[in-house]
């Protein structure tokens, strides 16, 4: 206590060791336990005493309160020696500790002639009780800063000012400072000699000269503070305190750097302008400024009864009473989808009903709606009528009227609206000479008028589609081809040969085969080049074998496990050959009977290869077809050989046709033979090549 | 068995009390305290986050998104740099290419011969943008587009590039751009899904596509991308099966429903309420899609302005014409592929093909958009993963070469939704190798995005396996340079 007192008395005379400054640095440790204890005791002391035992131990929690109040002093006169500034918030501190630790001491020492006397006891404890109040208050203000308490509270009660209202200083820059600087550079402390807390400080500098050169951030003491590194002694604000975020950094440097301007609107500055492109983000951190409405939210109840799953109703954003609402379903929609609305007619800003069955006498329920911004009446069944009506929506900015039937004259009464700004009129009878005088009447409005064909440039058509799937069918069918595109005319041959917009005949209604034919069909329409031809290939089968069986086995890489797999009428895909659609034969040639139950007179027999010479796979080298009422007794009805090709050909597949002399059977025997030596240009000269069959039809 | 079950329905209990509990008056101090922002209405979380409503009043409102899969050249599209014609066959100085490390195609590569574009480059509209004559149609529309040429990733190769670029992560188990969009902004038109996936290939070499990047990953599956295929079925499953009207499937689905609500009240758990959703939502697709898909209504203009490539199911044109209606009736988010961007060789010849198919539907797609008043609310993203190196890959001529994948620049072209219209953003060296002003990072780019469709990137959160995760994960900003 006489040590607390003495330097108390001698402040200014003392130099401390450092090892003594240890203790001084664990003020902030220490002074919670006097604060405890103190008011502990003092709480304590009101209570009725009970008995005597529990006494003992109060004496010495009034002894340890005292004297820990003692020691948080002294280390707190040894902290405040570090620090060669004074204000008057530490000079309050100072004081109200030394007064606490006093009042501890008294309070222990001098505890039984106040245990006489209960109303000074009272007395003295509240005063006690206040003193630490306001002294921990004090020091609370040093380390954290003013207001630290309530300071969430200010925070999120100011509003940042719109950036076109904001002052360049006192809405952007002091509240930054204020923010983070104002803890230690105010008037009671003012660290440094340097006050931050209003303008004139801030121009002012403090003990290390001038804060800023207007235009040079570089040579600038402030920003030279902020951006030292952190364990550095002089960087600001220091270590333990909270930091500049890189915005805020950021922007003292912009702000220095265009000029360090004080109370000038910054929206004064030109829009360029580094600092002011950063200060109105700084302000508006949610993205562009939100339009303001002055109407009142709707109703949540009653917008989430309306909207359901062919109406959306939607706010533009959280918070805002606007609604956007879009409705969608032809055959759903009728006045009364837009009658419903009406108790919302005030909140909605935007309406999107593209495409749907509007029609006149809708406009009655639109009109209500006074506050749209924005109507999309593309593709809906308004006459010009209707549109003129529209008149009445005065705060219409955007209306789009692509592919309605709106006229020159109509649209002229609209285009009135002072806040209309753009107009969608394409796919309208509004053509550009019709335009032109409105074009110049209306200036501040953009027509969209899009894109029209005006026959310039000329492309080529897309085939049509066969609808029927190629490959083999029986007796008859009748194909179908359609065009996705109105208007085109498609024309079709049945021999091979190409059609042409001449040539060919012209496809009206589905096409009745019963032999094989190869169709092409093309599209054609004026203003476009015909199309490519689709092409397809139909394989009609005239007699079905009614079994099927293999004189020689398929190599085991492509061999499938249904033996009809060459009978079964369906064609191999190309996707991949080893999945059971196709045969293959290598070492040795493919061989099978086929049996008829009755007689039958075959003209030809078809049989569905593949060719890819990249793939040894090429086409045979002979293929002969027996014919005879059994398998004993055949005799040879064709044959077919074929040159080995000379180069390299891409994978296709393709028939191989074998014309018979007349007989009457009822077994086929059927023999294909590979190439038995790939020739000299291929990369395996001399190997057996492949064969790979489908099917095989028999006509 | 039994005991499984009990096991099973004291975990959801106990879940269910967890969930409860959060959002119970006893713990809301709590949350607060967890929560920074809770009681001021800064919405400084995702408990201010009403699914279906975003932050901020959206520039758009819809984003249709051409994936040029593959990773196109720009130095043969977007970005001019005619000091590689000059240095033809030089070798790419070290100072340039820094380290910069490489794929297993080039890594054995002893020199990297410079290469310049085979085709010529101009300057189209008010903005002067230099585009390449491969893209003749997209040129024409340059007034309407802005050019990023500074875009950066992370990732060498195709498959991660890409999964970065449609979930914010190269491994694959986040959700996509698309379901984040999904989630945030929710369905615009409740007979559609939300998010619609369309694919195409050109002829040109291709990398694949995989489902995993239209994932919902944690989030609910509703926000899934929901494929569309060119066959007779644009939506597999969707048709009622031979024999079933739609009386008999609307009881059907009316009794389902009913068991499903059952196990709900039951189980509580989410997943079902997803696939009541789903169930009816499918029903209400079956008039929906039909009149989508059919493109037999669209005016001459139409078909002239897409090519009529664009009423052959499949093809990028007729995707680009699908996105228009798709997106014109509310759908949140279409994604594009269209596959063969790869060109490690043969890229003169390759290049010019792909060009061709995606150029005229591209810049259709803007008019299109434009002409109906769509475009400002619609934002369209047209480019690939990364980009190709500045050097050659393999044997090299002047009418042919190769170029490998190069992460460090490379260009993407936005229009609409709120970004700036006729301009051409960040700039690369002269080598058009590393980037030298305004670079744009994947997650730079994916905070511009959500910032369009009225979302701040760090407050669109969804909390999984115990913490918050974001499109953007820990990074970006948003490139406020290039917002109208």
């Amino acid at each position: 206590m006489i040590f607390l007192l003495f330097l108390v008395v001698f402040e200014s005379l003392v130099k401390i060791p450092s090892w003594v400054a240890v203790g001084g640095r664990l003020h902030p440790l220490l002074l919670h336990f006097p604060i405890v204890l103190l008011l502990i005791a003092f709480f304590i002391s009101w209570l009725p005493a009970k008995n005597k035992t529990s006494e003992e131990w109060l004496a010495l929690l009034r002894q340890v309160a005292a004297l820990s109040a003692v020691i948080t002093a002294i280390a707190g006169m040894l902290l405040s020696l570090e620090d060669d500034d004074a204000g008057n918030v530490l000079l309050l501190h100072k004081i109200g500790g030394v007064v606490t630790a006093l009042l501890g001491y008294l309070f222990y020492a001098y505890y039984e002639l106040l245990e006489n006397r209960p109303a000074v006891k009272k007395g003295f404890t509240i005063a006690g009780a206040l003193v630490i109040t306001a002294t921990g208050h004090w020091g609370a203000t040093l380390t954290h800063g003013e207001n630290y308490v309530l300071e969430p509270v200010y925070k999120f009660k100011k509003d940042l000012p719109p950036p076109e209202k904001a002052i360049v200083f006192s809405d952007i820059i002091q509240p930054i400072l204020n923010s983070k600087c104002a803890a230690c550079h105010n008037p009671s402390k003012l660290k440094g000699e340097l006050l931050l807390t209003d303008a004139d400080g801030v121009l002012e500098g403090g003990k290390s000269g001038e804060l800023f050169k207007p235009g040079q951030p570089e040579m600038s003491l402030l920003i030279e503070r902020l951006h030292l590194p952190l364990n550095e002694k002089k960087h600001m604000p220091p270590a333990s305190k909270p930091q500049l975020t890189d915005a805020e950094a950021a922007l003292l440097y912009a702000w220095i750097k265009s000029g360090a301007v004080m109370d000038t609107l910054l929206f004064s500055l030109p829009e360029q302008d580094t600092f002011r492109i950063l200060a109105t983000n700084y302000l508006q951190p949610e993205g562009p400024a939100a339009p303001v409405y002055d109407f009142k939210a709707a109703d949540e109840k009653k917008v989430k009864e309306l909207n359901n799953n062919y109406r959306v109703i939607v706010p533009l954003g959280k918070g805002s009473p606007a609604l956007s609402v879009n409705l969608y379903g032809r055959n759903i929609y009728t006045s009364k989808s837009l009658e419903e609305l009406l108790p919302l007619k005030q909140q909605i800003v935007e309406l999107n009903l593209a495409h749907l069955p509007v029609k006149d006498e809708d406009i009655k329920t639109i009109k209500q709606f006074a506050n749209l911004e924005k109507l999309n009446l593309n593709y809906t069944e308004l006459s010009s009528a209707g549109v003129e009506q529209l008149t009445s929506l005065s705060k219409l900015r955007e209306l789009m009227l692509s592919g309605t039937q709106v006229t020159a004259t109509s649209l002229e009464k609209v285009l009135g609206l002072d806040k209309l700004k753009s107009v969608y009129i394409w796919d309208t009878p509004v053509d550009s000479l019709q335009l032109q005088p409105l074009k110049t009447k209306f200036s501040n409005i953009r027509f969209e008028t899009g894109f029209k064909d005006d026959g310039a440039e000329i492309t080529q058509l897309s085939p049509p589609v066969i609808k029927a799937t190629q490959g083999i069918f029986h007796n008859a069918k009748t194909i179908e081809i359609t065009h996705p595109f109105t208007g085109v005319e498609i024309r079709y041959t049945l021999d091979g040969t190409q059609p042409d917009s001449v040539t060919g005949m012209i496809y009206t209604e589905p096409i009745p085969i019963d032999r094989s034919v190869t169709l092409k069909a093309s599209a054609h329409k004026s203003g476009w080049y015909g199309s490519m031809a689709a092409q397809a290939t139909f394989i009609r089968q005239g007699f079905v074998p009614d079994s099927i069986d293999y004189i020689t086995q398929a190599d085991p890489q492509y061999h499938s496990d249904e033996p009809r797999v060459l009978i079964d009428g369906a064609l191999g895909s190309f996707t991949n050959i080893a999945n059971g659609e196709w045969l293959g034969y290598q070492t040795r040639e493919a061989a099978f009977y086929l049996f008829f139950n009755e007689k039958v007179s075959p003209n030809e027999v078809l049989i569905q290869m593949m060719k890819n010479t990249g793939g040894d796979i090429f086409p045979a080298a002979r293929l002969e077809v027996w014919g005879g009422l059994n398998e004993g007794h055949l005799q040879l009805l064709g044959r077919k050989s074929n040159p080995i090709p000379e180069k390299s050909e891409p994978r296709t597949s393709f028939q191989e046709v074998i014309p018979l002399s007349r007989a009457e059977v009822q077994c086929l025997k059927i023999i294909i033979y590979p190439v038995s030596s790939l020739p000299a240009w291929n990369r395996r000269k001399g190997n057996p090549a492949w064969i790979m069959l489908s099917e095989v039809v028999v006509n | 068995m039994n005991k499984e079950l009990l096991n099973y329905g004291l975990n959801i209990n106990r879940r269910k009390f967890l969930s409860r509990m959060s959002i119970g008056l006893g713990s809301a101090a709590l949350g607060s305290l967890l929560i920074p922002g809770l009681f001021d209405n800064t919405g400084e979380d995702e408990a201010g986050f009403i699914p279906g409503v975003p932050h901020f009043a959206p520039k758009a409102k819809r984003v249709i998104y051409l994936f040029q899969n593959g990773a196109p050249s720009q130095l043969e599209s977007f970005d001019y740099k005619p000091t590689l014609n000059k240095l033809m066959g030089q070798d790419l100085p070290e100072s340039i290419r820094q380290g910069q490390r490489l794929t297993g195609m080039t890594s054995g590569q002893k020199s990297f011969p410079l290469v310049g574009s085979y085709y010529k480059f101009n300057q189209y509209g008010q903005s002067g943008a230099w585009i390449s004559e491969i893209f003749p149609h997209i040129a024409k529309i340059a007034d309407d587009i802005c050019i990023i040429r500074s875009m950066h990733t992370e990732a060498i190769n195709h498959d991660p590039a890409l999964t970065f670029f449609q979930t914010g992560a190269q491994q694959g188990n986040r959700p996509s751009m698309g379901a984040w969009v999904s989630y945030g902004l929710g369905t615009e038109n409740k007979n559609l899904p939300a998010f619609c996936v369309l694919l195409s290939r050109g002829k040109g070499n291709g990398q694949g596509v995989y489902s995993k990047l239209w994932s919902n990953g944690f989030l609910d599956s509703i926000h899934q991308g929901v494929q569309f295929s060119s066959g007779e079925n644009p939506i597999l499953y969707l048709q009622d099966p031979d024999g079933m009207d739609r009386t008999a499937r609307r009881k059907m689905l009316d009794k389902v429903a009913e068991l499903n609500e059952l196990q709900l009240k039951e189980f509580g758990d989410p997943e079902i309420a997803a696939k009541i959703q789903q169930y009816e939502m499918a029903y209400r697709m079956q008039t929906a899609v039909p009149e989508i898909m059919d493109v037999s209504k669209e005016p001459d203009d139409i078909v002239k302005l897409y090519g009529s490539d664009c009423l052959i199911p499949g093809t990028y044109a007729a995707n680009c014409l699908l996105a228009r209606k798709l997106s014109e009736n509310g759908v949140r988010f279409v994604q594009l592929y269209h596959q063969g961007w790869d060109q490690h060789g043969n890229l003169p010849n390759e290049m010019r093909g792909q060009a061709k198919d995606v150029d005229q539907a591209s810049a259709a797609l803007i008019t299109d958009l434009k002409q109906r008043g769509l475009l400002d609310e619609t934002l369209v993203i047209w480019g690939g993963e990364f980009g190709r190196t500045n050097y050659c890959q393999g044997a090299m001529s002047e009418e042919n070469y190769g170029r490998d994948h190069h992460p460090r620049s490379f260009s993407i072209w936005m229009a609409g939704g709120g970004i700036k219209p006729g301009m051409v953003y960040g700039e690369t060296d002269e080598f058009g190798y590393n980037i030298v002003k305004n670079p744009v990072h994947i997650n730079d780019f994916h905070a511009t995005v959500l910032n369009q469709l009225g979302f701040n990137h760090e407050k669109l959160t969804y909390r999984f396996q115990g913490r918050r995760y974001r499109l953007t994960d820990v990074a970006g900003t948003v490139v406020k340079d290039i917002l109208a």
